[in-house]
């Protein structure tokens, strides 16, 4: 599709440029009949663990204390849950390495990879895709940020795992997000996108019929192939489709290249936008590459993170800059629980209601790189009440695999398996 | 009328065979009665190739923000066609990434002559009201503007762009007036944030001379409540009639001038010969209007001539015929490949990427099909610069330089490595490689070689005194000083061949086996502890690995005796390659080893000369070249093909050419072998 230049785009007539906010554009509500509540989950990963000992409340129960990293949650306490003693026994390495950490924390399956072979379990967020993935055009939705370059194997922000070990890589780039899920039409009239939406279904109808007939002229083996690629087109043939239904306004068109700040904003934006517009209901976010460098200089800090994941937890002033990052982390994900705790849903209620939203990390220690042992593994739960979690909890666990805090939540979301990943194995309290 | 000559070259084969389109042409190689090429499954582009071959088709150096899962590998290989799936995920990302690289090749770029950007915080405009925000920025909570003189030096259409946010109060958004002398020119609803602020356009015809832009507040609240920031405005013009600029555009739709011809008629010329290069051969009367009629479509339903061939573009691009590299089946024996079949296998092997121009007329006048004209394609394209994909392909793969990239070495026991040695170590390695892939030295010298590469901060890590880089980056330095020789002392691969917290006897003398020998070991049995735990008291480092792997008679021993002694034999570097004299205890470092032909060496230096005296190591490189070069892996039957490149590479003064070269001349590689049909599973 051409891309005007932003000069291009208005000639002559002064216009707006940013499409109106509408926060309640949804499809079902306007056809009437009572729509059935959504079911959602939004998960986001930070790197380089968190500064456990200001993350963990002292006390356990309702009357919990709000630690510096858990702040930017207070006016949302009620609806959180901190869940602490969880561990991840998928990584039992002494000395775990970052890659396999944050391959593991959401699929609790010892993650291997390189020498040509890489396994994983499927990632939690990705069952639940299974499961309600077909009720919108995007199965589920995978965001990241930070492209601070510390670790370039491909796996770094690779958080998300489907079945037959098959990795889920997020965009990166807002604008690249932005295009797939609203197309790169800004700009454009009326008439053209139409034009544009129906020649994209028909290209895609003309591939299909020449994979077909190709594929008729082929060895078994290589029918095989071809067959893979029809189905990939038919696919993508059903996700248009199933786009056609949604009626949503866009937002703004995001800029190319931000900076990781402002880009971490920018998808969060996205992530709300798509649950509005019901694009998905499934969502993970690698809020930041595995061994992350970024240095987080809007907050005036100088030392890139990972050398503050180590040092913080041995050296004063280093502590004080890694609490600062990871309290900013943690307030960049409140802000978005907010908007979907302002946000009215299908059903009448907030949309936080329905969407359970967690908040963890690849490691329980991030210098000795740990993450099982001493310190348990950082997990917060926010929202999803109409699921029945009661939240505004310390919930504490004795020696719990945190795959048994991911399957307590699929159960919650409906999804009553009997185990999760390696170990997985007990349903835990959130009620 | 103005075509390139490489794309009529493809568009008169097409009028000449209407309905051969992909079959063989005949050739003058007539393969020998016993020709056993093997099958290779259909051959999906791998991501970089995928990615060089929009970058060569549509010369453009885009970087796609589409970032394709990891392909998966064989043999230590991302090519080979068997194990490259498709995924419904990867269509989408298909999908997405032709969109992409076609928005920015069909982007038409205005030519523009002035851009004046004025900062709203000054110097330059004079202001009624508002006051500074923050540094860099004017602001109004209440009526007010800010008015910015010019001298406008030529008539024409101007853009005029004005970068703003606001903070928002009350039922509307706030508002930007924006006056060319007192006359309005446009009002804005701005929306943006400070972190995204909007930036607001329109045009207008200037006139030469002096004109005052003003920036009002249109809709201030009497609270206060409602801001409006300005950071900047500019002016940029006069424009120039658009011109699709990008190399891509010109090579393409730009080959024919619609002055000369109707659209219609242009458009069919320039989709059929788009389609041609980008499936890789000449296409078919009916494959071409299967293509022209997405144009045809295109334009009835309103989309202009540029949008409706980029329509027809993208067709092309997402058709099996661009993704994967068809090769006509071979019936009841083995066929030898056609000109364009012939092309993509050399292309992808030596480039990565697709055939050029000179590459596709070689084809079309079956040059490419005789030994003389192979060779002589062979010659030129190991020469152009775009056989660094060798470096990255191949030699990054066989070598393991890809992984320097994943090693995290612990930061408390190895406090010097940070990713400037990282880069340090993979630069070097990959110079390296391409002295010696590219360069023409032996391939036994990536092991011997007494000189390396070296920038100042690994030369600092090496220990080299007095290092001077007489003004560049890189330089060879003498590794004689050091003890140190060929690849397996590289600081790279010494630590991708290393445990997080200290080096790995077993990976540094597996690798050995299985890269250089090719003599696969089997995985050790289930139960078997990981790694080793050092503790206290029960000797060297060293003693207590042999303890648990090297006693004899014991079912570790036949297997790590192959491995284990290589590994000692390295042990005077540490896990980030530096040179040491004691292990993790404290005791003094011990490399005399007996290797497992029986020779006792003392250190991996000395050892050396056995492992490149090794018929192994010969057959292994021209294997890990075959694997590569192809895209499948090696069957028994392929014995006497490898012998051959065997003899050939070492008459060839084991240089990569010369193996290139006899593999590139072999029948595996100019042949398709019958189809080995697959058991589907139920």
């Amino acid at each position: 599709m051409r891309l005007p230049t932003r000069r291009a785009m208005l000639q002559g007539a002064g216009a707006t440029l940013a499409l109106p906010f509408l926060p309640s554009a949804l499809p079902r509500a306007a056809w009437g009949a009572a729509p059935a509540s959504p079911i959602r989950l939004v998960v986001a990963v930070v790197p380089n663990g968190i500064f456990t000992p200001a993350w963990e409340p002292q006390i356990v129960g309702p009357d919990f204390d709000l630690t510096d990293i858990l702040l930017p949650a207070e006016a949302l306490k009620s609806r959180l849950t901190v869940a602490s003693g969880l561990q991840n026994y998928a990584e039992q390495d002494l000395y775990a390495e970052h890659t396999p950490a944050m391959g593991s924390v959401l699929t609790d399956t010892a993650f291997e990879y390189g020498g040509g072979l890489t396994t994983n379990g499927i990632s939690v967020d990705q069952v639940v895709a299974d499961h309600y993935g077909a009720q919108t055009p995007f199965r589920s939705l995978q965001f990241g940020v930070d492209n601070s370059g510390a670790n370039e194997t491909p796996y770094t922000w690779q958080i998300s795992w489907g079945n037959s070990d098959t990795p889920f890589p997020p965009i990166l780039s807002p604008r690249t997000m932005f295009n797939r899920l609203f197309g790169d039409d800004v700009g454009l009239s009326p008439e053209e996108i139409e034009a544009r939406h129906a020649l994209r279904g028909s290209i895609l109808d003309r591939v299909l019929e020449r994979t077909t007939s190709l594929k008729g002229r082929l060895s078994s083996g290589d029918a095989l192939k071809l067959d893979q690629y029809e189905t990939g087109v038919r696919e993508l043939e059903a996700m248009l489709d199933r786009l056609d239904e949604v009626v949503c306004s866009e937002p703004a068109q995001p800029g190319t290249n931000p900076a990781f700040a402002e880009a971490t904003g920018l998808m969060y934006d996205l992530m709300v936008k798509s649950f509005e517009c019901d694009l998905t209901r499934v969502i993970s976010f690698a809020q930041g590459q595995s061994v992350s460098t970024q240095v987080y200089s809007h907050l005036g800090i100088t030392t890139d993170h990972h050398s503050l994941s180590h040092g913080g937890w041995y050296n004063n002033d280093q502590e004080a800059d890694l609490k600062k990052i990871n309290q900013w982390q943690f307030e960049m994900f409140c802000g978005f629980v907010q908007q979907l705790a302002d946000t009215e849903d299908v059903d009448g209620n907030d949309m936080l209601s329905n969407t359970v939203c967690l908040y963890t990390t690849e490691f329980s220690d991030s210098n000795s790189h740990l993450a099982w042992g001493t310190y348990a593994l950082p997990v917060a739960v926010l929202g999803g009440e109409n699921l029945g979690i009661v939240h505004g909890q310390h919930r504490q666990f004795q020696d719990e695999s945190h795959g048994s805090m991911w399957l307590t939540l699929l159960h919650h979301l409906g999804i009553e398996q009997p185990t999760f990943g390696d170990n997985g194995k007990r349903v835990l309290s959130l009620t | 009328m103005p075509y390139s000559i490489g794309l009529t070259a493809l568009v008169v084969l097409v009028a000449c065979n209407p309905d051969q389109g992909n079959q063989g042409t005949p050739n003058d190689q007539t393969p020998s009665e016993a020709a056993d090429p093997g099958f290779k499954a259909l051959h999906r582009l791998n991501n970089t190739e995928y990615r060089n071959t929009l970058r060569d088709l549509l010369y453009t150096d885009h970087v796609l923000g589409v970032q394709f899962s990891e392909d998966p590998t064989t043999a230590g290989f991302d090519n080979i066609a068997d194990t490259l799936t498709v995924s419904p995920l990867l269509l989408e990302q298909y999908e997405l990434a032709a969109d992409e690289v076609l928005s920015d090749v069909f982007a038409v770029e205005f030519e523009t002559r002035e851009v004046q950007a004025v900062q709203a915080e000054g110097p330059g405009p004079t202001y009624d009201g508002g006051q500074l925000v923050g540094e860099n920025e004017y602001g109004f909570k209440a009526a007010g503007s800010l008015s910015i003189s010019t001298n406008v030096a030529d008539d024409g259409e101007y853009v005029l762009t004005t970068n703003a946010w606001a903070i928002q109060s009350g039922t509307e958004d706030a508002r930007l007036r924006l006056l060319l002398d007192e006359a309005e020119v446009a009002t804005f609803d701005v929306n943006g944030t400070s972190f995204t602020p909007d930036e607001l356009v329109v045009n207008a015809q200037l006139s030469e001379g002096v004109h005052t832009f003003r920036l009002e507040f249109a809709n201030p609240l009497e609270t206060e409540d409602r801001l409006l920031v300005i950071d900047w405005f500019a002016y940029d013009g006069p424009l120039a009639p658009e011109v699709g600029n990008s190399l891509g555009y010109q090579n393409s739709v730009g080959q024919c001038s619609t002055i000369e011809l109707d659209e219609a008629t242009c458009a069919d010329q320039v989709v059929r010969a788009f389609g041609a290069k980008a499936w890789r051969r000449p296409i078919t009367q009916e494959e071409g209007d299967w293509l022209v009629e997405v144009y045809t479509e295109s334009a009835g339903l309103g989309l202009d001539y540029d949008t409706s061939i980029q329509m027809a573009f993208k067709a092309a691009l997402l058709a099996p015929d661009f993704i994967f590299r068809f090769e006509q089946d071979a019936e009841a024996a083995p066929r030898v490949l056609n000109g364009y079949e012939l092309a993509s296998r050399l292309s992808y092997f030596l480039w990565s990427s697709m055939p050029d121009d000179a590459l596709f007329a070689a084809a079309a006048d079956g040059s490419l099909v005789t030994d003389e004209g192979l060779s002589a394609q062979i010659e030129r394209m190991l020469s152009d610069a775009k056989a660094d994909a060798l470096v990255s392909g191949f030699a990054a793969q066989w070598l393991d330089i890809r992984q320097v990239d994943a090693v995290m070495p612990v930061a408390t026991i190895y406090p010097d490595f940070d990713e400037d040695l990282r880069k340090g170590m993979r630069g070097e390695l990959e110079r390296l490689a391409s002295d010696h892939v590219l360069g023409g030295y032996p391939m036994d010298d990536m092991l011997l070689s007494t000189t390396t590469w070296m920038n100042s901060r690994l030369a600092e890590h090496y220990g080299v005194a007095g290092f001077d880089n007489y003004g560049a980056e890189w330089q060879l330095v003498d590794l004689a000083p050091l003890g140190r020789q060929g690849v397996l002392t590289s600081p790279g691969w010494l630590t991708v061949n290393s445990h997080a917290d200290r080096p790995s006897v077993v990976q540094r003398g597996k690798w050995i086996n299985e890269n250089l020998l090719c003599n696969e070991l089997p995985p050790p049995p289930p139960d078997v502890e990981g790694s080793l735990t050092i503790v206290e008291d029960a000797g060297s480092v060293r003693e207590q690995e042999e303890a648990l792997r090297l006693t004899p008679d014991t079912s570790c021993y036949g297997c790590h005796s192959q491995m284990d002694p290589y590994g000692h034999a390295i042990g005077a570097y540490d896990g980030i390659g530096a040179a040491r004299t004691t292990d993790e205890l404290g005791f003094p470092i011990d490399t005399n080893v007996v290797l497992p032909d029986g020779t006792s060496v003392s250190g991996i230096v000395d050892a050396l000369p056995s492992i490149v005296a090794d018929p192994r190591f010969t057959e292994c490189v021209a294997e890990n070249l075959f694997v590569y070069s192809i895209g499948r892996t090696v069957r028994p039957e392929d014995a006497t093909y490898l012998e051959d490149a065997v003899e050939a590479f070492g008459e060839g003064g084991l240089t990569f050419e010369s193996l290139a070269r006899n593999i590139a001349l072999s029948e595996p590689f100019r042949m398709k072998g019958v189809a080995v049909e697959v058991e589907v599973e139920e």
